[in-house]
């Protein structure tokens, strides 16, 4: 059995129902990605034990913890908002949570978190005084601080800069990796969960969608939604290159190499190829140039190094590489 | 704050336990009195404790309001009641006390003047009475008034600190004074509608009338024959006198009697007794009223408190025909 | 949270048991006598057209001294919701105190001032020569006016500037750099954001100045001023009319209630804003102009009150004495001779009733943030409701029924007729405080594996304590000037100092009483410089 199991749960609500049904092993590094209003946050006021499940159960370590109170699940989380206690410095935070009673011990064990989390010697510090890094690190300290037997940090970055964002965020991997614990992560940003995570749970609609690690959700999407939320790409239908197939036939742009003159497709039998696109748009990548496309009023998308002199275009792809996906 | 809350837990049952714990014993005389009799600040406090060394008596002395709520509270009571003793009834409100007492004819009746006995039967017993009067501020460069007819001259426009009868006992005294005197006809309506423009105000009790007239607000105030006796006491000044007028005055006579069916008849007639000789000065300086016994000694700043020639003790007007008599007063004073 | 709820529910119990009970109890022995007898006293109330006569007038005037006392307050609270400045906080915390005086006090500090012997009229007949009193404000409906909105002006005062304090700014600058001019973001954007706290002052004030008894009567001069309460009053209490007393009462009860279910008062605000307004140093000229305004406060503020405090020092004769002191502190005999007992028996009492009104209140205020619900506020404003002198009706009917042998017994009623007193305010105090706490924290605090009690005392309550501060303060100055229920109830075994002052009055010594006013404000003084203190977050 996996270390953390959600079996079969649902939450009905009047005009939403959750279902989800997933497993997480030990050790590893979550992160839960959808759209808003696709469940995350229900999804995660069930774990948490703020609410719950119509059915199902959730397990956690072999007990089953579905109807257990908050306080007993010992789950920590970092929640987006600033939720330091703002009546007590920085050292009594962490120490709130501890489960030793010794002074001696708490003390140090909250000296040894801050300096797990980059910040060192600021135990006496007012939490008000903190930067909005700072609270998130410190907020971190404090959950790892009650020995929980797992971590649920709820967009934890969402309020700061980008480039705050990156580098706690490779802290926060970092830490995950020097301790072992298990981590759920939610988060929008597509970006954030393919860098930091393990694996990647898909939520859409109420449910959970796909789980999978990123290379895998990303270059053999199960479903369309999957396939889009992932990153960009073009979506055909099926019979515009196989007769008699249903479906969708999906690529990525990086996948479609440009040629500004006419190819044959008798010279390339691996490849798909389309002819006589029109350009419709460019936009500048860094990497190269987005160059959204007409086929037949079909849009297709393709990633180049160069800008195309030419209006009309033609594009391969490497069948293989193409996905045929039903929905 | 968790500990705050344990110990005003302890506090409120420690409170509620001990608040069944006192029961009555068999030998206690219970009398209920009002409030500033039984008050710790009360003539009850010092007088209790000797009446029960002299007589070796016990007394459980209940403070229940004013006069018209102790009478509610026996009859609420009924048989159950433990009063044995009523202490304060008026004589307004005496009509409504009748049928709860039985007489008892005190041999300190004696010393009483027989215009106090306002109940003939001696179901209850005067033992002190008050009289009310108008109070003049003599450093004021206006002239004494000599009777209540001449309160009502125009000299005295804005110089009277009235009270209300609809609020206060001091203001309805005023009101039956003033009926006794003009009777309701037109001789009532024009004496009100003169005072209606010499009153500066019309308080809403005697606390704050008087706290005008000591300020200098205005040099007339209704009050009491007695209420020269603490400026004279207190601060040496014979500045404030009580009017005497010819008319006669109206009266508050305060009485005293025993519950129908006491099985501590006995006591209770010591204490009727005690209360009408040794008390009779003590509650007198305390109460600012005239000792109902003619034997009681007053001290020397009671000769500042006139005696009026003529009383009229209240509880001759019915409660119907006062409730017509405000009637016609607001009519008058908000015409 | 529904865990979180429960929990707050529970720990609510007591208060929300004492408010109903307390509450309930003396309106329903009210309304039986009312409703007694096939209802004919208040079918006969009904039809009497002197019913409304003074129905009218007791409406009229507590409409206009609340609208005055809002209108008079809003430049104030204008100039101290925009500007910070030295002394800032003291004179908040100083327009506040003539919450505290019993109405008494108040009369006579008023007459001792205003008067027409008063030190005002002396001081400007000295330097116009005139012989009569120049300024005559007394004895007309005016005076009335004048007293109310002097007492209540504090409450308009106080709720406006910390509404307005509290609520942010940038709406306002928004509404400028679209070309609005200054008047009109004032009534389409600032007003609106402040408007809660101005109705909720109104409605108060309202509630007060209905059941105003003394001060109308007194300063009024006239009988024709007569309100509803005055006339519940005759009824139950000199003409032994109980069940038209009762009748009125429920009339007055009908009133009050129908106009604050129309002015939707209580209703659950639901918005907290995070961001404050930033305070404006002032400085130079501006600074100057403020203090104008101060002084212009603390001369309407301050005169009545040191006039108390100067007749406790000399005879209304000018001459300077300390006799009243000297008898305070053990020189004297009879009643003075209480005083320190009184002094004690108060503070004791305003002490133990102020600190259980705030352990109920912080949790009915946190689960009234939590739930979201009406019903806290709603249970909060029934006794203002009801009205003074009708719950005093009710608490002497009941008083009737329990056994009066007992000292203790008269402790404990006491207690808890302040606390039904003190307890709203604690509630209405409260409850902005737990609407800013974000149930995330006490969330994170759950998860760090602490109870709801931990959570409460170590996360929630040191957030609230600014809010329970101030909850204590006016909670304290409220039951240390309470005089009815205390009379009614205490049977004449409980001196209190505003009893003291009462019985003072009632035998001829005003100094004794203005020394013990005097004392009953240096209490309160002390009490809310300590509710000040500490009190941050731009709440005063």
């Amino acid at each position: 059995m996996a270390y953390l199991e959600i079996q079969d749960i649902t939450k009905e609500y009047d005009n939403f129902t959750l279902s989800a049904s997933f497993s997480v092993e030990e050790g590893e590094f979550l992160c839960i990605i959808g759209p808003s209003g696709s469940g995350k946050s229900t999804l995660l006021s069930l774990i948490e034990g703020l609410d719950t499940p119509t059915s199902g159960s959730i397990i956690l370590d072999g007990k089953d913890i579905t109807s257990e109170r908050i306080q007993d699940r010992n789950i920590g989380i970092v929640f987006q908002d600033f939720t330091l206690f703002p009546s007590m410095n920085v050292e009594k935070n962490i120490e709130y949570g501890m489960k030793t009673e010794k002074k001696a011990d708490r003390k140090r064990f909250a000296s040894n978190l801050l300096k797990l989390v980059g910040l060192e010697g600021y135990e006496k510090r007012a939490v008000t005084s903190l930067s909005g890094g700072e609270a998130q690190r410190v907020q971190l300290a404090r959950a790892l601080a009650a020995e929980p037997k797992m971590l649920l940090l709820d967009e934890p970055l969402s309020a700061l800069d980008p480039p705050l964002r990156k580098s706690i965020r490779s802290a926060i991997r970092s830490i995950h990796d020097t301790l072992g614990i298990t981590m759920l992560y939610v988060t929008h940003d597509r970006e954030e969960a393919f860098t930091i995570s393990d694996s990647i749970l898909i939520m859409h609609d109420g449910k959970a969608v796909a789980k999978g690690n990123a290379e895998e959700l990303y270059r053999h999407p199960e479903s369309l939604f999957t396939a889009f939320f992932t990153g960009e790409g073009t979506a055909i239908p099926a019979y515009l290159v196989y007769e008699n197939t249903d479906g969708y036939l999906f690529f990525r742009p990086e996948d479609a190499v440009l040629s500004e003159e006419p190819l044959d497709p008798e010279l390339y039998p691996m490849h798909v190829i389309f002819n006589d696109l029109e350009v419709v748009s460019e936009a500048f990548m860094g990497s190269g140039y987005l160059l959204g496309m007409e086929y037949q009023g079909y849009p297709m998308l393709s990633l180049s190094h160069t800008k195309p002199r030419k209006k009309h275009v033609s594009l391969m792809i490497l069948a293989a590489s193409m996905q045929n996906i039903a929905q | 704050m968790k500990k705050t809350l344990v110990f005003m837990l302890i506090l409120i049952s420690a409170i509620s336990l001990s608040a069944n714990a006192p029961k009555e014993n068999e030998n206690v005389l219970t009398v209920y009195a009002y409030d500033s009799f039984a008050g710790d600040w009360g003539p009850g406090a010092s007088l209790i404790p000797r009446f029960e060394e002299e007589t070796g008596i016990k007394v459980n002395l209940v403070s229940a309001g004013d006069g018209r709520e102790m009478i509610n509270r026996v009859k609420m009571e009924g048989d159950r009641t433990d009063a044995d003793v009523i202490l304060g009834v008026t004589d307004d409100t005496a009509y409504e006390a009748y049928e709860l007492l039985e007489p008892y004819e005190s041999p300190m009746l004696e010393n009483i003047p027989d215009e106090l006995e306002f109940d003939p039967e001696h179901r209850l017993i005067p033992f002190d009475y008050g009289a009310f009067a108008f109070v003049f501020d003599s450093e004021s460069e206006i002239r004494r008034p000599e009777s209540l007819e001449d309160l009502a001259s125009e000299e005295y426009r804005n110089k009277v600190i009235l009270i209300d009868p609809r609020t206060s006992t001091v203001g309805l005294g005023l009101l039956l004074w003033s009926y006794t005197i003009f009777g309701d006809g037109d001789e009532f309506v024009a004496w009100w509608e003169a005072m209606k423009d010499n009153a500066l105000t019309v308080a809403d009790g005697w606390s704050s009338a008087y706290g005008l007239f000591t300020e200098g607000e205005a040099p007339i105030v209704l009050s009491y024959t007695t209420s020269p006796v603490y400026h004279v006491m207190n601060e040496n000044t014979t500045r404030y006198e009580a009017l005497v007028f010819p008319e006669g005055h109206e009266a508050t006579i305060e009485g005293i009697g025993i519950i129908k069916g006491t099985d501590m008849r006995e006591e209770a007639e010591a204490f009727i007794d005690f209360i009408l000789s040794e008390g009779q000065t003590e509650i007198a300086v305390a109460n600012s009223m005239y000792p109902a016994s003619s034997a009681a000694e007053l001290p020397d700043a009671f000769r500042y408190a006139p005696k009026p020639d003529k009383l009229f003790p209240s509880g001759q007007v019915s409660p119907e025909k006062t409730e017509e008599l405000i009637q016609l007063w607001l009519d008058t004073m908000t015409r | 949270m529904k865990e979180q709820q429960a929990y707050y529910t529970l720990r609510s119990l007591p208060g929300i048991l004492i408010l109903l009970l307390l509450f309930l109890i003396p309106i329903a022995v009210v309304f039986s006598y009312a409703l007694s007898d096939n209802a004919s006293a208040l079918i006969n109330t009904i039809s009497d057209s002197y019913t409304y006569r003074i129905i009218l007038f007791t409406v009229t005037e507590a409409g206009l001294s609340a609208l005055i006392a809002v209108i008079v307050a809003f430049p104030f609270a204008y100039i101290f919701s925009k500007y910070t400045f030295p002394g800032r906080k003291v004179i908040m915390t100083l327009s506040a105190l003539s919450f505290t005086i019993p109405t008494i006090l108040v009369v006579l500090g008023f007459v001792i001032w205003y008067g027409n012997n008063g030190l005002l009229n002396t001081l400007l007949m000295r330097i116009s020569g005139s012989k009569e009193p120049v300024l005559e404000i007394l004895y007309s409906f005016k005076a009335i006016i004048l007293a109310h909105v002097y007492l209540n002006f504090p409450i308009a005062f106080l709720l406006i500037t910390e509404a307005w304090t509290a609520s942010s700014d940038v709406a306002e600058k928004a509404s400028y750099t679209l070309g609005k001019s200054i008047r009109r973001t004032f009534f389409s954007v600032t007003l609106p954001s402040i408007k809660g706290s101005v109705i909720s002052a109104f409605i108060l004030i309202f509630l007060f100045c209905f059941s105003s008894f003394a001060i109308i009567m007194v300063l009024g001069g006239n009988p024709s001023y007569t309100t509803l309460e005055t006339e519940i009053y005759r009824r139950a209490r000199i003409s032994g009319d109980t069940a038209g007393g009762a009748s009125l009462s429920l009339i007055s009860f009908a009133i009050t209630g129908i106009l604050l279910l129309a002015s939707g008062y209580g209703r659950a605000k639901i918005k907290t804003e995070r961001k404050t307004r930033k305070l404006i140093k002032g400085r130079g000229k501006t600074l100057f102009a403020i203090y104008l305004c101060v002084i212009v406060m603390l001369l309407f503020l301050l005169p009545p009150l040191l006039s108390i405090l100067y007749r406790a020092f000399f005879t209304k004769n000018g001459v300077f004495t300390l006799r009243a002191w000297e008898e305070i502190l053990g020189g004297g005999f009879g009643l003075i001779s209480t005083a320190m007992e009184g002094i004690v028996m108060s503070f004791v009492i305003a002490f133990l009733a102020s600190a259980a009104a705030i352990i109920l209140a912080s949790s009915m205020a946190m689960l009234s943030a939590r739930k979201n619900s009406r019903l806290m506020p709603f249970l909060a404003t029934l006794p203002m409701a009801a009205g003074s002198v009708t719950l005093g009706l009710g608490f002497s009917m009941l008083a009737a029924y329990i056994p009066h042998s007992s000292t203790i017994v008269s402790y404990l009623l006491v207690f808890l007729a302040h606390l039904i007193i003190v307890l709203p305010f604690s509630i209405r105090t409260i409850t902005p405080g737990a609407r800013t706490i974000s149930p995330t924290l006490s969330l994170a605090s759950y998860t760090l594996g602490a109870s709801m009690g931990k959570t409460m005392r170590r996360v929630e309550m040191p957030l609230l304590r600014p809010y329970i501060k101030k909850a204590f303060a006016f909670s304290f100055a409220l039951s240390l000037g309470e005089v009815n229920a205390t009379l009614t109830l205490s049977d004449g075994h409980i001196t209190t100092l505003p009893i003291l002052i009462y019985r003072l009055i009632g035998s001829y010594d005003y100094q004794g009483a203005a020394a013990l006013g005097t004392i009953l404000l240096a209490e309160a003084l002390i009490v809310f410089a300590i509710g000040e203190k500490g009190g941050n977050n731009g709440i005063s």
